[in-house]
């Protein structure tokens, strides 16, 4: 019987192939690497997945550092199969990694194989009992929420394995329904990697791109994502260079500024009248999409933050996160939690399409940026704090070592989120949830 | 009339009938056609995390203040659809009866939004 | 025009097999323009779901720990069976699967097990992101329910009838739509609602990683997503005899014109829902409690009197 049925299978494979979803997982560094293997998915005519329930292929874009291992595993584990795995540390890597994912989902042997191997239930499925079913910890309530009604609230990690989210950022929220009611910033590292000050104007226009993809505006993120894969390079190919051996910096000229599509940029007399005038030409296309962004009512209308109000402004952010404020001189008006409007997010959208800004030091922005958003972002629904974070355009690439080390994940992170409510819960799913494949 | 009322049902139910044969028939020609037919128990996604906890709970819904002025109008559309058969027949008593009680009813709405239940708290 | 006639029940066969093609259909122009965005070729992107359908039947079932799978269960499948439901009591041209006396409160019925659906769905997998996305539909259901509702009731008072066949025989040489498009416009919101996806879509954007769709794969989510298409066609194909005047048109048969109706408001749907971004259920909230429904018991005032004048 199942005999008979082969063919059909085999045609299946061949048709699912053309469409395999893939799950894009960003560490800090890997910003290139992804936008290769996203161009080479649209030209293969793949689509990027939206959970790991909807994923063929796991793609871990750039190199993982401490504490990738077990968040890799268990998405992979998360896979429904045919499933499928490539690790692409730089972008000459891409075709490669693409065409064995294809291979592998086509194998349909190899793929039966890995799915009779698979436990059904995971291994670390406790019996539990009522109180604990699955051995895994009720949701329990906290006394000093908005309006004082006794409803529970849920812990919520958000990335580092979230499609059009910071590479390598944990969020780490206590959600009450869907409104923030704490949130705590960490970071997983990545292997460094050399920033290269030419990409700038496409590294905003990609954030512009994730910020439109998460509004629902798919036309206008298309139109980004074009645009950011038709930046002007000022090397050969800003999407080619061999991984082993950074090509020598042929723009040494470039100083870090977001001019650098406006025309007037220093590589505009190095690279002669052609590349000039496709700059220009990128620029205007740029300048157009800003206009359409800025007189578009519906967007400007969707974008708008809720009023949210909370009847606790003491139970916000965290006791040791850090109290600042964004300095004023920094483009990240969304982070002030004194001067918020509910108009951050088309401020910042319409920042990151506006060539013409400048932001000569991204690395202190994006701190001071992480320093104030758990308190930002307290009273906050999920939903504007997910386009908060993609607006801020939050390179987590270029945080140095100590900043790294003061965003380290904390293995204490459970006992810390309940230290300021009354239930003991955490001391028992804490063990999940450092040992979980141990 | 009472027939024709019946048959109506009957075809009602012919049809949730045959539509939960043709789900059935989905899952079994998935079981063909999947790379295993068994499925997988997998933990719930969380960004790569394992759960702290259950998801399944009481659950903060912000909007619960509208479900209160909601269900008066819902109930409302139980004499709604009575009414929309005799209007015709008899004639204007209807019309300003039930538009009375719909202004009513919006009133209420309208204290409803003064008091905020439409924003998000 | 004639009498609607009730037929046998495997006719239902036929009423799936273009409800399915319909389906289909609403994924591949959905899957064409988004290619065309992009600057690909829209007929790669009109194989979409030809493509993705092969790729979810070969895909493995998945479910969660502790889910709820009885309530998963039934919100999956009940997918599948809604807009089957919806279409049960739309007459193509002369012929009807269900010819309910109440069929217009059927419809509104089934419309509102749409919400129990959503929530379900989101319940179900025990999963933060699912359940997000089933309350926050809810949030929205109660903006465009009794709009939905009232918009409803306008044609028919107006045919003095809640039998659908009734309401289409109603309108001999002038749809509904022309003296009451504030209903129509309202419904058609109401079918974008429902539908689950595009703007009005609380329960399954991307910015909640799709929500309800977060934990399903395989069959399951298949089955929802041919629902959900299947939702927005059998919206469009009951707006056909409530204000686009059924089966009347020149030339072609009854049943051709309800099917041609029903295309072209479906393309109409899906190329407006393209172009809007994601409406938030808090934004959406006061819109529909004092835009839609105000305008929605306007233009039923206005029906109601012209009725009373008219008879």
């Amino acid at each position: 019987m199942a005999v008979s049925l082969r063919p059909l299978q085999r045609v299946l494979a061949r048709w699912a192939v053309r469409g395999t979803t893939v799950l894009l997982v960003e560490a800090p560094g890997g910003w290139a690497a992804r936008v290769a293997v996203e161009r080479a998915m649209a030209e293969r005519g793949w689509r990027a997945a939206s959970s790991p329930a909807d994923a063929d292929a796991l793609v871990v874009c750039g190199t993982p550092g401490d504490g990738w291992g077990e968040v890799l595993e268990r998405t992979w584990a998360q896979l429904p199969g045919p499933r499928a795995r490539a690790s692409v540390a730089a972008p000459s890597e891409v075709p490669g990694a693409l065409e064995g994912l294809a291979a592998s989902l086509l194998d349909d042997d190899v793929q039966r194989v890995d799915a009779a191997a698979r436990d059904l239930v995971p291994a670390d499925v406790e019996p539990g009992d009522d109180m604990h079913p699955a051995g895994l910890e009720l949701a329990g309530g906290e006394d000093d929420l908005r309006d004082g009604l006794e409803m529970d609230v849920l812990r919520v990690p958000l990335g580092p394995v979230l499609p059009d989210w910071p590479a390598g950022l944990v969020l780490r929220t206590v959600l009450s329904g869907d409104v923030v009611v704490r949130a705590r910033v960490e970071v997983l590292p990545g292997a460094p990697q050399r920033q290269d000050p030419a990409d700038d104007v496409a590294r905003r226009l990609d954030a512009a791109a994730q910020v439109l993809r998460l509004a629902g505006a798919d036309d206008l993120a298309a139109r980004a994502v074009r645009l950011r894969d038709a930046v002007p390079a000022p090397r050969t190919s800003s999407t080619d260079r061999p991984e082993d051996a950074p090509s020598p910096r042929t723009s040494s000229t470039h100083r870090p500024q977001r001019g650098a599509l406006s025309g007037t940029s220093s590589t505009d007399r190095r690279e002669g009248g052609a590349g000039a005038a496709q700059r220009r030409r990128s620029a205007g296309d740029v300048r157009e999409l800003r206009g359409r962004v800025e007189r578009s009512r519906v967007l400007a209308w969707a974008l708008r933050e809720a009023d949210v109000v909370t009847s606790s402004p003491t139970s916000g952010a965290e006791s040791d996160a850090a109290p600042a404020s964004a300095p004023d001189d920094l483009r990240d008006v969304g982070l002030d939690a004194r001067r918020r409007t509910r108009d951050d997010v088309r401020t910042l959208l319409l920042g990151l399409l506006d060539l013409d800004a400048r932001d000569d030091d991204p690395g202190r922005r994006i701190r001071a940026a992480l320093d104030a958003l758990p308190e930002r972002l307290v009273g906050v629904d999920v939903v504007s704090a997910r386009l908060l974070v993609a607006a801020l355009d939050l390179r987590t690439d270029t945080l140095d070592a100590d900043d790294l080390a003061a965003l380290a994940p904390r293995e204490d992170d459970s006992d810390d989120d309940s230290s300021d409510d009354d239930s003991d819960d955490g001391s028992d799913q804490h063990m999940h949830h450092g040992h979980a494949h141990g | 009339m009472a027939d024709a009322a019946t048959s109506g049902w009957a075809g009602l139910l012919a049809v949730l009938v045959l539509g939960a044969v043709g789900v059935a028939g989905a899952f079994a020609v998935h079981r063909l056609t999947a790379v295993a037919p068994r499925g997988l128990t997998a933990w719930p996604w969380l960004s790569g995390w394992h759960p702290p906890e259950h998801a399944l709970s009481r659950y903060h819904a912000r909007w619960y203040p509208v479900t209160v002025v909601f269900l008066a109008f819902d109930v409302e559309m139980l004499f709604m659809y009575p009414w929309v058969l005799v209007v015709a027949d008899v004639g204007v008593s209807a019309v300003v009866e039930m538009f009375v009680f719909l202004g009513v009813l919006l009133l209420g709405v309208l204290w409803a939004r003064r008091e905020g239940a439409f924003s998000w708290q | 025009m004639g009498e609607v006639v009730q037929v046998a029940a495997p006719w239902v066969l036929l009423a799936a097999l273009l409800l399915g093609m319909a389906a289909l259909g609403v994924a591949a122009l959905d899957g064409a323009l988004a290619a065309r965005a992009a600057c690909r070729p829209a007929s790669v992107g009109a194989q979409h779901p030809l493509v993705e359908t092969a790729r979810l039947l070969r895909q493995r079932r998945r479910t969660t720990v502790a889910a709820d799978t009885l309530l998963r269960h039934v919100a999956v499948g009940g997918f599948a069976v809604a807009p089957l439901l919806m279409v049960a009591v739309v007459p193509l041209g002369e012929w009807v699967l269900a010819d309910a006396s109440v069929g217009v409160v059927w419809f509104n019925a089934v419309d509102v097990l749409v919400w129990v659906l959503v929530w379900l769905a989101g319940w179900g997998p025990n999963a933060a992101w699912s359940l997000t996305g089933g309350y926050r539909f809810l949030a929205q259901a109660m903006a465009y329910e009794l709009p939905l509702m009232f918009a409803l009731t306008a044609p028919a008072v107006a045919a003095g009838s809640l039998r659908v066949g009734d309401v289409a025989g109603g309108q001999q040489g002038l749809p509904y739509v022309v003296w009451m498009p504030v209903a129509f416009l309202v419904y058609c919101v109401g079918v974008l609602a429902f539908s689950v996806r595009g703007p009005l879509s609380p329960a399954g954007g991307p910015v909640i990683s799709s929500g309800v769709l977060a934990e399903l794969s395989g069959v399951d989510r298949l089955l929802v997503l041919a629902g959900r298409a299947g939702l927005l066609v059998a919206g469009a194909a009951f707006a056909v005899p409530l204000f686009l005047g059924g089966g009347s048109g020149p030339l072609l048969p009854g049943w051709l014109w309800v099917l041609v109706k029903t295309a072209l408001l479906t393309a109409a749907l899906v190329v407006v829902r393209r172009r809007l971004p994601d409406v938030r259920p808090e934004r959406f909230l006061a819109l529909g409690w004092t835009v839609l429904l105000p305008a929605a018991l306007l233009q039923l005032l206005v029906v109601s009197v012209v009725v009373v004048v008219r008879s």
